[in-house]
């Protein structure tokens, strides 16, 4: 992921995700744009600033239809706290 | 009208096996990067009466009821069972919870190389045949007739270093692997594989020991076995080649039956059910038994998160199942195998999950003209949730849960504001080991034919998922599912 | 906001594909650079 984000450069480059437990975005969207908080990966002191969203926050960028068929059964079983917890990761990690 | 197979038996079974914790996949290449992870692992192991009061593992061996451990409080493993009860509690209904000193002894007994895969310590193999001895259903295994590697003059530095077993404190000696020239420079064929092989054998040769003497029948009478676990056994020229099914019938005297085994990752227990289903109601066999063995691999799979957080490593069990499908006998569950009964999602699904929820969900409901709601209840990904939440995996069995019940609501069977109340009366707590194939479904089906037996319930659905993807050959994901019901002979009754 | 974006997507087989994910964002003009999902069992 190092090699790629040198490659491609960090300017047009996002990451998203599709996991919904909190620890988990957590890690991986401090690691993305901060670095590897555990200081042991290949990201650990390497801040690449990418910016990662959940897939859920993207709704308005994706055509209704296609959204319906991929993400409708998604966002039915998530319970709403649970997206709003994801929603506040996500924004605060990128604000970081 | 149409004749069903029945689930006639189960068995389930654990391994409490703290010491082969370090050969699990992510221990061992955790280990290989940092050795001080082994000493730390070393004092977070739990001891065996810890592991028999667990509450999930005496609700995989039936003592308790998946409905009774949701009213437990949690975490489990700071709320265990009284320890008054123990020697009750090693046994199960359904089972038992070997420890690690039988289990090794169990693991002697499945090597038939020559020379054999382990090196023991002097000693060590009269001490552990002395507990197979005592032991009322492995006794009937017969001695592999092991020794030593003789003429070796034990010199250690004639013999590879090997994997040492361990019990606690007490070194018991080695895993060796293949010493044969014919295995030098294969890598399917060095000490962690095979001795992944090996737990699986014998932990499944447990299963079907504890099958046989629930039902009490003889291992001659089982005319065909299916082993359904996640080993790939096998070397360099057919790496997964199989024959498991077999080397477990062998170990258990089932001498009269032939096997195979199904491969479809976690969802092979629920693919050889019906395969073993369609065999009997074919009438191709008469006695089908469908084995699962435990999974080596997948020891310590979360202890990085039990490592961070100072707490017990809690997946440090190796479990197993056997089945026992046979021709109707008016009283066991059957199982509907009529067209269109069993649920599979076809290539064309694709990979998106409403997709193939509809394939393995809704539409075996709709084809046998049923409703969501006239199922009692699913079982689905049971993996106990304390282990998977630690390590920040969520509760699988509830996202399961979630997923069926937002298929209902998609399906115009439900309102979105029920979805709660509707989880809680067809769900359970997921209560199995993180063993892969073993919590996928089937681990309910003793509970729900005790509770059908009671008639408490009528019809559950199992359905197993597998993630195909992992494969790097396809994208895909797969379901099976089917639904058991409690055998209509009994209705009235 | 996604037309021309480079992607790295990140699924999990018991939360959401990134299969799925995938599908969403190329539909929006995004291109895939990498896809990986987990399966945490």
């Amino acid at each position: 992921m190092k090699k790629l984000a040198e490659k491609i450069g960090t300017e047009e480059l996002l990451v998203v995700v599709g996991m919904n437990q909190p620890s988990i975005l957590r890690i991986m969207a401090r690691t993305f744009h901060d670095g590897d908080p555990s200081y042991a990966g290949p990201l650990a002191g390497i801040a690449l600033g990418l910016n990662t969203y959940h897939i859920f926050e993207l709704k308005n960028m994706i055509p209704a239809e296609v959204w319906e068929s991929e993400m409708g059964m998604y966002e039915l079983e998530i319970e709403d706290k649970a997206r709003e917890e994801i929603f506040q990761i996500m924004t605060e990690a990128r604000r970081s | 009208m149409i004749r069903y197979p029945v689930i006639k038996n189960c068995a389930y079974c654990l391994a409490h096996t703290p010491d082969l914790v370090r050969y699990g996949s992510k221990p061992r290449r955790e280990i290989a990067k940092d050795p001080g992870i082994e000493v730390k692992m070393d004092s977070l192991l739990r001891n065996y009466s810890e592991a028999v009061c667990y509450p999930p593992n005496q609700t995989f061996l039936g003592n308790l009821s998946p409905d009774e451990l949701a009213t437990l409080p949690r975490p489990w493993y700071m709320n265990p069972l009284a320890s008054d009860s123990d020697a009750l509690q090693k046994r199960g209904l359904f089972g038992e919870i070997l420890d690690q000193k039988t289990f090794y002894a169990l693991l002697l007994l499945a090597d038939v190389l020559s020379p054999p895969l382990f090196h023991m310590q002097e000693g060590v193999r009269e001490k552990l045949q002395r507990r197979v001895a005592e032991h009322h259903l492995l006794k009937n295994i017969p001695s592999s007739n092991q020794r030593e590697v003789s003429g070796m003059a034990r010199s250690e530095s004639l013999l590879p270093p090997g994997l040492p077993l361990r019990n606690g404190e007490a070194e018991y000696g080695y895993f060796l692997g293949d010493l044969r020239e014919e295995a030098r420079g294969d890598s399917n064929l060095q000490g962690p594989e095979l001795l992944e092989n090996i737990c699986t054998k014998a932990s499944a040769a447990l299963a079907l020991q504890w099958l046989l003497h629930r039902e009490g029948i003889e291992p001659g009478q089982i005319d065909f076995l299916i082993s359904c676990g996640e080993e790939a056994c096998g070397d360099r020229y057919q790496r997964g080649g199989g024959g498991m099914a077999k080397a477990i019938g062998e170990m258990c005297g089932c001498l009269n039956a032939a096997g195979m085994d199904i491969k479809n990752f976690c969802a092979a227990p629920v693919s050889a059910l019906v395969t073993a289903g369609s065999l009997v109601q074919s009438g191709v066999f008469k006695r089908v038994a469908v084995v699962g063995g435990g999974s080596l691999a997948k020891l310590g799979m979360k202890s990085q998160a039990f490592l961070q957080n100072n707490m017990v490593i809690l997946d440090d069990t190796l479990a197993s199942m056997a089945f026992l499908v046979s021709e109707d006998d008016q009283k066991s569950p059957i199982i509907r195998l009529e067209q269109g009964a069993v649920g599979t999602v076809p290539i064309g699904a694709g990979s998106a999950e409403e997709e193939v929820f509809r394939h393995y969900l809704l539409k075996p409901l709709e084809n046998l003209g049923l409703q969501f709601r006239d199922i009692d209840k699913f079982a689905p990904e049971l993996q106990n949730p304390e282990i998977m939440e630690f390590a920040g995996s969520g509760d699988v069995a509830m996202k399961n849960y979630r997923k069926i019940a937002a298929m209902a609501v998609r399906a115009g069977q439900m309102d979105k504001s029920e979805m709660g109340t509707w989880i809680n009366k067809i769900g359970m707590p997921g209560f199995a080991p993180t063993q892969g194939h073993i919590p996928s479904a089937v681990p309910y089906i003793g509970h729900a034919m005790e509770a059908m037996k009671k008639g408490e319930i009528k019809r559950v659905m199992f359905l197993a998922r597998a993630s195909l993807f992992l494969n790097r050959c396809t994208n895909l994901l797969d379901g099976v599912s089917f639904i058991m019901e409690r055998n209509p002979a009994l209705s009235g009754k | 906001m996604l037309e021309g974006k480079k992607i790295m997507v990140f699924g999990e087989r018991d939360d959401i594909s990134g299969k799925a994910v995938c599908t969403c964002l190329e539909a929006a003009g995004a291109e895939i650079v990498y896809e990986a999902t987990a399966c945490f069992v």
